[in-house]
């Protein structure tokens, strides 16, 4: 998969007392597979606990990292990445649980910054940081962080790895 | 032994007395620790911030001296104690292995009833922390800020300390030079070369004043040891009580601060 755009249409009106609010498409655009230098993905065990919040900055020292610079892997990941996010109402108040880092060969980094999704079978929530525009609000299909486990059973290059973060 | 230290040491030991003890003054927390501090649980010690519990190896992480700095919701930011960390673990060792990340909406609602019985401030949720330095290092397991200012409780004794500054969580001095001088401040000094500005030893108000004499300071095995003893009379006569607390912080939804107990004013208080 050489491109992986996802097109985002839903809620186009939001209706909202006497008022009509006209809302945006908006595009979430992934990188080109040949713009891509490094992954890295983080993993925090589901049934780990924490007194604070986990932060960008701790996330590996809690959480198992996935790294590769494979483009088959790439492929495979943009591949799950691109068929399970959408845009989503601006939020803040997720818990970071996971993360994807999308190294690009201009230096710049995409973020996917996401949690577990609280409740069971649910949509999880996150944001997506790219260092040139910004960031943004996503939701997620739940069974994206289950094939992203699968995806990193088979990358070899890992640190702080403990079996609880695959399952 | 029901409970294991992995990496005990002596200040170790007497710092998880000291909390469990401190602890005791909520009567929640009191009646809860009766019963999980009977579960087989793998306590590992740190200096690291490391405050977490993982199920599955049945481990529970504790960093004596990691405060909490909280905002409230009033958006003030404030410290909760280390010792209170500890419970917010307990509880989780409690819940066991249970399905979403968002246990911690319990946990961070029966840390709230205990905070509010201790005096700790409250945080509306638990993702309301005062960043970046969410986690700070205190000289006490007890210590944490009562109406903006520092306080603990050490051998039975109540200390009143410096007024927090958020601004400066770091530059509070333990150092010999300046200040209220000796180990005598809430924070340690992450800047002991006084390289930042405040830094290094003349902070402002690092000191801390007994504010309730009189009381002898007793061993810490024999207060933890004869308090377990009662504790265990007092549980034994009403079993259900730490069971309903915990259905009742399981139950909640939403922010902390609505739970039914906690009164608004305990909210703004702090």
């Amino acid at each position: 998969m050489k491109h992986a755009f996802l097109y985002l249409f839903s809620l186009p009106f939001i209706f909202s007392s006497n008022n009509l609010y006209a809302k945006e498409v908006v595009e979430i655009e992934l990188p080109n597979l040949d713009q891509i230098s490094k992954v890295e993905l983080i993993i925090v065990p589901t049934d780990l606990r924490t007194r604070a919040p986990l932060s960008e900055k701790n996330l590996p020292i809690y959480g198992c990292t996935f790294s590769t610079t494979s483009e088959k892997q790439y492929s495979a990941l943009l591949s799950i990445l691109s068929k399970k996010i959408k845009t989503a109402e601006k939020s803040d108040s997720f818990a970071l649980r996971n993360a994807v880092y999308l190294h690009l060969k201009n230096s710049e980094v995409v973020k996917l910054l996401l949690n577990d999704p609280v409740v069971k079978n649910g949509d999880g929530e996150g944001k997506l940081e790219k260092s040139s525009s910004g960031s943004e609000s996503i939701k997620f299909n739940q069974g994206m962080l289950k094939k992203l486990r699968i995806w990193a059973k088979d990358i070899p290059a890992r640190k702080n790895f403990s079996e609880p973060c695959l399952q | 032994m029901p409970i294991t230290f992995v990496n005990a040491k002596p200040e170790y030991t007497i710092a998880w007395v000291e909390a469990v003890n401190y602890l005791q003054g909520s009567t929640t927390a009191m009646l809860f620790l009766a019963d999980v501090l009977q579960k087989d649980i793998n306590v590992v010690f740190n200096d690291n911030h490391d405050n977490s519990y993982h199920p599955g190896s049945n481990t529970l992480n504790w960093d004596p001296k990691s405060g909490l700095n909280i905002l409230q919701a009033n958006g003030m930011p404030r410290v909760q104690s280390p010792a209170l960390g500890l419970f917010h673990e307990l509880f989780h060792v409690k819940q066991g292995p249970l399905i979403t990340v968002f246990d911690e909406t319990s946990a961070t609602a029966m840390e709230t009833i205990v905070a509010t019985d201790l005096k700790e401030p409250i945080r509306p949720n638990y993702l309301s922390t005062y960043k970046p330095n969410e986690l700070i290092k205190v000289d006490h397991v007890s210590a944490h800020t009562e109406n903006g200012v520092w306080v603990k409780i050490q051998y039975g004794i109540h200390y009143r300390g410096a007024p927090y500054d958020p601004n400066a969580p770091f530059i509070y001095s333990t150092g010999s030079s300046g200040g209220g001088g000796g180990n005598d401040s809430p924070v340690y000094d992450n800047d002991p070369m006084g390289d930042h500005e405040g830094g290094g030893g003349g902070t402002p108000g690092g000191y801390w004043v007994p504010i309730k004499n009189g009381l002898l300071a007793p061993q810490p095995d024999s207060e933890f040891y004869s308090a377990a003893i009662d504790i265990q009379q007092i549980y034994s006569k009403i079993p259900d009580s730490t069971t309903e607390s915990y259905k009742t912080a399981i139950e909640l939804v939403g922010d902390a601060a609505q739970i039914v107990g906690v009164p608004e004013a305990a909210t703004s208080a702090y």
